[in-house]
């Protein structure tokens, strides 16, 4: 027969007992957890602040860190400063709040203990309780005057960011390291990323407001240049049209016979003046125009306009200067008629007086198409030439005021570039759109389009 | 404040984090020790106040064990750190 022996009963007062102090432990890690959490909630709210600088930032941090995490005596921080790239002793805090150390903050150090160098790149935190592996003789020094307990042993954090440093925290704690917990290390860790992170962001943000800042002054200069450059032109163009159009009326007179019939030569020098003259006011007109747009002072004043005349008006007053240059200028007239258009008629003979000559000048001694059509419900007007084109890279910025292309600028130094500004602002401001399109070297077509009003 | 005091009182609020109101019923049931937790008081009724804070740590030690000791150590802190180890409670020795 086999006796089977039963087993010991268990005390229920034993397992009562046993089962307690788990649930004790359990219950201590939780509250521990729960501190944790609260104390980078707190440097998350701290963080946040989007009012707070960085000295405000730091400060509120180390106290964070003592107050809340009963674990830590005490708390610095050092920041690497952006422009001496040293670290800077920004904020201290010590559960004892009678423990200053007035002589470090602000202060510069210039070298850390080799230990803290060789190891801080590949940890993130070192511990030890031998001041002077672990911290900078300065920090020593304010330590020792504060007698601040010798015993107490540290954990030096380096505050990474970006793959920079950004700064060390420096944190202490009573209990000694055989009897820091896992958790205890882990809530170090924590710390360090979240004190890292807070200190980067705050810098980053100092960084980008001192940006905002230079590009506010910078707008503030270049708006004041802007301005300037447009009284300037306003002003310049007033002057200057007075007398021209003086010269223009006298050459004319001149040329009409009013002081005595001109022989040939004469003819053909009077007419090479009142040429220039007219391309001079031209080119003022434009300058005024342009100030008028950025002033918001230009005036469109509609009325019933009849592009195939107006267009071929526009081109006998640049026949001359098309034969000096070896121009044919050949104008293509409407094969139908072209409906009247509501346009500016003064703003619109200098478009088309602005496409055709650009093209004479940048098309030498060849021939150049003008047309006047109707395509669908649109009416077209183009000038198409055979003559230096516009490179790719500067089809972008044609139309822009001052802008003038490289090759154009070889060609014709004494331009201007506002021409085709003006020439797109008063087309689209009277509801049309610039045609264009251009080849380097083998010709471009610049020109305008406007809806037909069907009634 | 009397450090003795400024002690109970870390002890029985660190308790309390952990285990709740029931921390504050141990430490009424010490005696010696008078604790007014609406205003987070607390006074010793006794002379030896060294021996009282020693019940309030063994009252916790009773339920819960050599750690909840561990704990009224950290919560104590260094207020005793002036003094020598026949002052302190022997627990906290």
């Amino acid at each position: 027969m086999t006796v089977v022996k039963s087993a010991k009963p268990k005390n229920p007062n034993d397992e009562l007992e046993h089962v307690t102090q788990e649930m004790y432990k359990k219950n201590l890690e939780l509250a521990e957890t729960n501190q944790t959490l609260t104390l980078l909630r707190k440097i998350d709210e701290i963080v946040l602040d989007a009012e707070a600088d960085i000295g405000v930032v730091s400060d509120n941090a180390v106290k964070a860190i003592t107050t809340q995490a009963d674990f830590f005596e005490l708390a610095l921080l050092l920041v690497v400063n952006r422009k001496s790239s040293l670290l800077e002793v920004r904020a201290f805090s010590s559960q004892n709040s009678k423990i200053k150390l007035p002589g470090i903050l602000g202060k510069s150090i210039n070298r850390l203990p080799e230990l803290v160098r060789k190891s801080i790149r590949r940890q993130k935190v070192i511990e030890g309780s031998d001041l002077k592996k672990l911290l900078p003789g300065e920090i020593i020094t304010q330590i020792e005057q504060a007698k601040i307990d010798s015993k107490l042993h540290y954990f030096i954090c380096s505050l990474d960011a970006r793959g920079e440093l950004k700064g060390i925290l420096v944190l202490a704690t009573r209990i000694q390291s055989s009897k820091i917990s896992k958790y205890q290390r882990q809530l170090v860790e924590r710390l360090t990323r979240a004190i890292g992170i807070a200190i980067d962001s705050k810098l980053l943000y100092a960084e980008i407001q001192e940006a905002t800042a230079r590009l506010k002054i910078t707008n503030r200069h270049l708006k004041e240049l802007d301005k300037a450059k447009d009284e300037f032109i306003s002003m310049a163009s007033h002057q200057l049209r007075t007398p021209l159009t003086a010269i223009k009326g006298y050459v004319s007179m001149l040329n009409d016979g009013d002081a005595g019939k001109l022989n040939e030569q004469q003819a053909n020098f009077a007419d090479l003046a009142f040429t220039s003259a007219q391309r001079m006011v031209s080119l003022i007109s434009d300058m005024l125009n342009v100030s008028r747009i950025s002033t918001g002072k230009l005036v469109i004043e509609k009325a019933p306009f009849d592009f195939d005349k107006i267009t071929q008006e526009e081109i006998n007053l640049l026949i001359t200067t098309a034969k000096a240059k070896g121009v044919e200028l050949v104008y293509h007239r409407p094969k139908n008629k072209i409906p009247m258009l509501q346009l500016d008629e003064g703003k619109m003979r200098q478009v088309i007086m602005n496409f055709t000559d650009n093209a004479i000048y940048y098309a030498p001694n060849t021939t150049i198409d003008i047309y006047v059509e109707r395509n669908a419900n649109r009416v077209e007007f183009k000038v198409i030439d055979r003559g230096i084109g516009v490179p790719d890279k500067e089809k972008k910025e044609l139309f822009t005021k001052f802008f003038r292309a490289g090759n154009a600028r070889n060609v014709r130094p004494d331009g201007t570039g506002l021409g085709l500004f003006m020439a797109k602002m008063v087309v689209e401001m009277q509801g049309g759109k610039i045609i264009f399109e251009s080849q380097e070297g083998e010709g471009s077509t610049f020109g305008c389009s406007f809806p037909v009003k069907i009634k | 404040m009397d450090p003795f005091a400024q002690a109970a009182e870390k002890i029985i609020s660190q308790q309390e984090s952990i285990i709740g109101p029931i921390a504050l019923e141990q430490a009424k049931k010490v005696q010696g020790l008078e604790v007014d937790w609406d205003k987070h008081r607390v006074g010793f009724k006794a002379q030896n106040k060294a021996e009282v804070l020693n019940k309030l740590i063994e009252q916790y030690k009773h339920l819960f064990g050599q750690t909840s000791v561990e704990v009224c150590r950290e919560a104590a802190g260094t207020i005793f750190s002036s003094m020598s180890a026949q002052e302190l409670p022997q627990l906290l020795r």
